[in-house]
């Protein structure tokens, strides 16, 4: 009889441990193989919708900015620009600016003079140039590009010699002073400011479309809000100018004698 | 009354504890699975609506990426635009200002010199031709730490010969205070008998001691 009891009494006991056994065994199996698997990829795809949703705010709001381009801005962004640094060997704003310069209250600006083919680069590039010309394949390099031209002004006023100088900076067609000259003449009472400039013109060079550029881009909106700032002549100036060359400074022939050469 | 007798084995009961405890293992083992199931649904059913969302989202991507590609025009403009502004900043940035040279000179000198002529390069070198107005030459010691004037070639002329000295005297006395190196070019005596001095003024810069003989 106390066999038995103990047999039975075992049996209790073995069949405790089987279920406490298949208990944790459910635990670290459905941890191991259901649990854990699982929450890594519920991990992985929260990140993943994370980044989506940055990834897709960021395209919205670089679709509503090409959107916004396209509307409007990007037509006055390209006019702002365009005009103070063209693509091309543009004199028409050139000349522009310089005779809207001279058209200052109390300066007055010596006529512009700058030989054909004047440009920065000298003699080397002028010859090739030349080169290109007469084998009819014409292909300027991209970059910068830029020639340098004098402008002479006198005026009897220190403040208009010095408004003169702060104007040149505040046309829209860049330049850059190289070197100024400043002459008090006694005799003629007068000022005579000597002034070698720098202009300049942009040949793009051939990209792709980059995203990377259009964000940049879209970071330069206070400098072209500054550039919006600056001045551009009124185009009068240029009345009674019927034509001419088209590029003042290639070497090319003289147009005819009926042509008006855009100078005053 | 006959005495019943019960031939068969009393079954021993379990002690009550043991009943408790295998009754709360069955069943906690039945609750544990269910609920082991129940989670692992609720898992696997969270992770089919992740997933959903996910795809949901690169669709959405991929639908934006066919609308911008319909203004690859814009982007190419814009590019170029981009290249072209950067290019103008440099331009801007690299500007010299010349007005604040030319009121620097003022500050530098005072009212000691009358100034005829000033030529002003981009790389703050100055030629300047004056005329001494005042008994000595002064200099803005704080302004030449300031001012972008690098340095100055000084024509001046000077009544004559012991003012010729005095004023070389004079411009030597800022050697290392303003002035890293002040020396005399050249100098020449003119038919008027005035004589005319160009000196080489370099201005010191911040953290410069530098003064150098004349």
């Amino acid at each position: 009889m106390t066999g038995t009891f103990d047999v039975t009494k075992n049996v209790q006991n073995y069949k405790t441990f089987f279920l406490l056994f298949v208990q944790i065994a459910l635990i670290f199996g459905s941890i191991r193989y259901i649990f854990m698997p699982n929450i890594d990829q519920i991990r992985t795809l929260r990140n993943t919708i994370v980044t989506q949703e940055l990834e897709i705010q960021e395209k919205q709001s670089y679709l509503s900015y090409l959107k916004e381009l396209a509307s409007l801005t990007l037509e006055i962004e390209e006019g702002v620009i365009n005009y103070a640094l063209p693509s091309e060997n543009d004199v028409i704003t050139f000349i522009v600016t310089y005779e809207g310069l001279g058209r200052m209250e109390n300066i007055t600006l010596m006529p512009l003079s700058i030989a054909p083919g004047l440009i920065k680069g000298e003699e080397e590039q002028a010859q090739t140039q030349t080169q290109e010309v007469t084998q009819g394949k014409e292909e300027e390099r991209p970059g910068l590009h830029e020639f340098e031209f004098e402008m002479e002004a006198t005026t009897q006023e220190v403040d208009s010699a010095l408004a003169f100088i702060k104007e040149l900076y505040s046309a829209r067609r860049v330049f850059n002073i190289s070197e100024l000259t400043w002459v008090n003449n006694e005799e003629e009472d007068d000022i005579a400011l000597s002034v070698m400039l720098t202009t300049y013109y942009f040949m793009p060079p051939k990209i792709k479309p980059s995203a990377q550029l259009v964000k940049e881009g879209r970071e330069q909106g206070e400098f072209i809000e500054q550039l919006k700032q600056t001045k551009v002549y009124e185009e009068v100036v240029l009345d009674g100018i019927t034509g001419g060359k088209q590029d003042l400074f290639k070497l090319e022939a003289t147009p005819p004698v009926s042509t008006a050469s855009g100078r005053r | 009354m006959p005495t019943k007798i019960n031939l068969l084995l009393k079954k021993k009961e379990q002690p009550k504890e043991i009943k408790k405890a295998k009754s709360f293992l069955i069943r906690g083992t039945l609750v544990l699975m269910l609920l082991l199931v129940v989670a692992s649904a609720g898992i696997y059913g969270y992770v089919v609506y992740l997933t959903q969302i996910s795809t949901k989202l690169a669709a959405m991507i991929v639908d934006l990426d066919s609308q911008i590609a319909q203004y690859q025009d814009i982007e190419e403009k814009k590019s170029i635009l981009t290249i072209k502004t950067g290019e103008l900043r440099k331009l801007y940035g690299k500007r010299f200002d010349y007005l604040t040279a030319l009121s620097d000179l003022d500050i530098l000198f005072g009212h000691s010199i009358a100034i005829d002529s000033v030529a002003i390069s981009e790389s703050g070198v100055v030629q300047m031709s004056a005329k001494k107005i005042a008994e000595v030459i002064t200099f803005a010691e704080e302004q030449a730490f300031s001012t972008k004037i690098q340095e100055i070639n000084l024509k001046l002329e000077v009544g004559n010969s012991s003012e010729f000295q005095e004023t070389v005297d004079n411009l030597k006395s800022f050697q290392g205070k303003g002035l890293s190196e002040a020396s005399v070019l050249s100098s020449e005596l003119t038919e008027t008998g005035t004589f005319n001095i160009v000196f080489h003024l370099v201005l010191a810069k911040t953290g410069e001691s530098g003064a150098q003989s004349l």
